[in-house]
């Protein structure tokens, strides 16, 4: 075979390959993860350490698109308080019925 | 069969040209290798950690309700657990204590449980490597269940002890009696994991006072509207899954957004050298074109050529680059890539990024690789196919 | 039979750079040897180019026998040239990087024809004019007699019934010229129709028509002798 139509066969190959991948990737999805779910469920809580929480290990570069993380499990309130975001905000219901909400935010 | 012959003509003569222009084809593939394997790479595990978020946040409690003092986030009464136990559509509600501790210049996600409202019976142990996971009887007894990262730190293992400085900077030994996974590494691996009561302490939380709550619906109850109904609870913030898993992937999303915009200029850099070495050898493949029309190649033959030519390059180097791409990530954890990503200063050496080889994200980059590239060698191939073959002989001499 | 009828060619028509190669050239071509001939720039290769079908005159017919094929669509023009024309060019126009027998074939790949199946003929060719050792070396390797000798054996191998050589014999030496000129006389006993461009008065003298252009007309036209 020549030197070139093994570089053709390669296309095909390599490429038939990282869809296989992807397809079984995009399968196993479904299953939802393997046992690792279990400690999921047990701590309960989604808890991907996803930053710690102390400057000298962070990238310098990044911190500026980090964007503050409801103080939930594994994030970190960084600038802003961590209180005016979120859902409460997004929801009539909450705005508008909640006693004493936080009143940052008040429609006219 | 005429017609088969036909096009293995064609196709045996696009390897003879790839052949043939070996250099612009070296240069070509070179350069979107590279690119490829660095956007592939990165995209693989933003989707792989994207996806460990969505699992993770499945499988989260539906409510997180948390305690808000000045709009800021407090210890919550762990009365008011009683007030949301008794409202309709919930199942259960399950304490939390936790925060960060820090060892020299680590900081880890400690995290207390309520162990007597825990259901232990789906397999906690799936996420052990040795020793055992909390129960009921470890209340109050500072036995803790550590991640794969501070056990190596520490060199720690099932049966040592560990002292840590409380909140109220008092040295707390602590006893460990299990050691998580290299699977469950994504989830665990900078987490202690203790009793509630022993977490209490340890952050010197107030009396009767915990992080948040834990909440779960009944089978069938919509999650929003049992929110709706903890409305009248004053000064309380409620989360579902949907705040989290946004949460989760703005961080990803920012993070791999960044360095896919890097790469996706270098692809971009990538297809104009593919247009660049198309303009160098122009000249060339004009002539070559006007000859071909001389001797009978039609206007599609030629653009079927240099399609199959394109593609086999485009293939060829895109696909390379994904599967080198996902095996530097998949089996090599990415080097220079996942501290930024994940943000830890130190991995467990047995660690394992989740890496999700998307259908989306598969197409996304043959779509920036294989398009362009066809687009700069069969576009100006199809124009000289239609010129007068005399004339684009003429123009290819010149 | 070639006819052609008020066939013109404009270059750039309408911009500031017009030039008018060709100018209502009328003749008939019935087989044999037909040989242009004139100065330089009077528009000889264009006229064989558009004989040739691989340029599109501006106005004017082009039969073969007896049908109007610049009525017809690109793509069966290339068809019929594919099946029925050969060509050889002034510059050779052999394909660099290719060896002398594989641009010998090219031609065949834009058939549904066997490329390989032709290689007998196409070595039997080269055989016949020299170039039996030479069949593996590449375009870069051949002197230019030998590289001519190669583009006529491409032109030949599928043994077209027009062919059309563009000065043929300008870039090669006597010996070269002299089997080019025999191989000329070959074809045409065996029925094949041959159009050429030429200042070679050798090639002239074999030529049964020849046809003088000066300044894009036809001047002159006749038998050798006449013109």
């Amino acid at each position: 075979m020549r030197r070139i139509t093994i570089v053709a066969v390669l296309a095909i190959a390599l490429t038939v390959a990282i869809s296989a991948i992807s397809f079984t990737d995009e399968a196993g999805w479904r299953d939802g993860g393997g046992s690792a779910m279990t400690i999921r469920e047990v701590v309960g809580l989604p808890s991907i350490a996803i930053g710690t929480n102390y400057e000298g290990t962070r990238n310098p570069l990044l911190e500026m698109y980090v964007r503050p993380l409801y103080d939930i499990p594994g994030g970190y309130d960084y600038a802003v308080p961590s209180s005016f975001i979120g859902t409460p905000l997004g929801i009539p219901a909450y705005r508008e019925t909640i006693p004493e909400f936080n009143i940052t935010i008040k429609k006219g | 069969m005429t017609l088969i012959r036909r096009h293995r003509n064609l196709f045996k003569y696009s390897l003879d040209a790839l052949g043939r222009y070996r250099m612009r084809g070296a240069v070509v593939v070179v350069t979107f290798l590279i690119a490829t394997t660095m956007i592939s790479a990165v995209l693989f595990t933003k989707d792989g950690l994207e996806r460990e978020a969505e699992y993770s946040v499945n499988a989260a409690p539906d409510l997180t309700i948390q305690y808000l003092k000045a709009g800021r986030v407090v210890p919550i009464p762990a009365a008011i657990g009683e007030v949301i136990s008794g409202t309709e559509g919930v199942e259960r509600v399950l304490m939390r204590t936790w925060g960060y501790a820090g060892i020299g210049q680590y900081t880890f996600t400690v995290i207390g449980l309520d162990l007597q409202g825990l259901d232990l019976t789906g397999g906690a142990m799936g996420a052990i490597e040795s020793g055992r996971f909390l129960t009921p009887d470890d209340a109050g007894t500072r036995n803790i269940v550590i991640g794969k990262l501070i056990a190596g730190m520490l060199d720690l293992k099932t049966g040592d002890d560990m002292i840590l400085l409380s909140e109220s900077v008092e040295a707390t030994r602590f006893h460990v009696v299990g050691v998580f996974s290299d699977q469950s590494s994504i989830y665990t691996a900078d987490m202690i994991i203790m009793p509630l009561e022993d977490a209490n302490a340890f952050f010197n939380m107030p009396d009767g006072y915990v992080t948040d709550f834990a909440v779960y619906t009944k089978p069938g109850a919509d999650a929003g509207e049992v929110a709706s109904r903890m409305s009248t609870i004053p000064n309380v913030r409620i989360l579902d899954q949907d705040i989290l898993l946004r949460g989760y992937k703005a961080a990803y999303g920012a993070r791999g957004g960044v360095f896919t915009t890097l790469w996706t200029i270098l692809l971009a850099a990538a297809a104009l050298i593919a247009f660049s070495q198309a303009v160098v050898v122009g000249h060339e493949s004009k002539f070559e074109v006007g000859l071909l029309k001389t001797f009978g190649f039609s206007t599609l033959d030629i653009v079927e050529v240099r399609l199959i030519e394109s593609l086999i390059m485009g293939f060829f180097a895109t696909s390379l680059g994904m599967l080198i791409g996902y095996a530097y990530a998949a089996f090599f954890n990415a080097p220079g890539l996942v501290d930024i990503l994940l943000g830890w200063a130190f991995l467990p050496k047995e660690f394992r990024l989740p890496v999700f080889v998307s259908a989306e994200s598969l197409l996304s980059i043959y779509a920036v690789t294989v398009i362009p590239l066809l687009v700069t060698t069969v576009v100006p191939a199809w124009l000289n196919a239609i010129t007068d073959p005399e004339i684009a002989m003429r123009r290819g001499t010149a | 039979m070639i006819e052609a009828r008020d066939l013109s060619k404009i270059y750039n028509k309408g911009r500031s750079n017009e030039v008018t190669a060709v100018t209502k050239v009328n003749l008939k071509i019935d087989g044999g040897i037909a040989a242009f001939t004139g100065p330089s720039g009077c528009g000889k290769t264009t006229l064989l180019s558009m004989l040739g079908l691989i340029l599109t005159p501006t106005s004017g017919e082009i039969l073969f026998d007896g049908e109007n094929v610049l009525a017809y669509s690109d793509y069966w023009k290339t068809k019929f040239r594919r099946e029925s024309f050969g060509f050889i060019f002034q510059h050779i126009n052999l394909l660099p990087g290719y060896t002398a027998l594989e641009n010998v074939l090219l031609p065949l790949y834009a058939s549904d024809l066997r490329p390989e199946g032709y290689r007998e003929r196409a070595l039997e060719l080269l055989t016949g004019l020299g170039m039996k050792e030479r069949a593996d070396h590449t375009v870069e390797q051949l002197s230019g007699g030998e590289q001519q000798r190669v583009a006529f054996v491409r032109a030949l191998v599928k043994d077209p019934k027009y062919i059309f050589a563009d000065e043929p014999t300008v870039f090669v030496d006597e010996e070269t010229s002299k089997v080019i000129y025999d191989l000329l006389s070959d074809l045409r006993e065996r029925g094949k129709t041959i159009v050429l461009s030429t200042h070679d008065p050798e090639l002239i003298k074999i030529a049964d028509k020849v046809c003088r252009l000066c300044r894009g007309s036809l001047e002159k036209e006749g038998g050798r002798a006449e013109v």
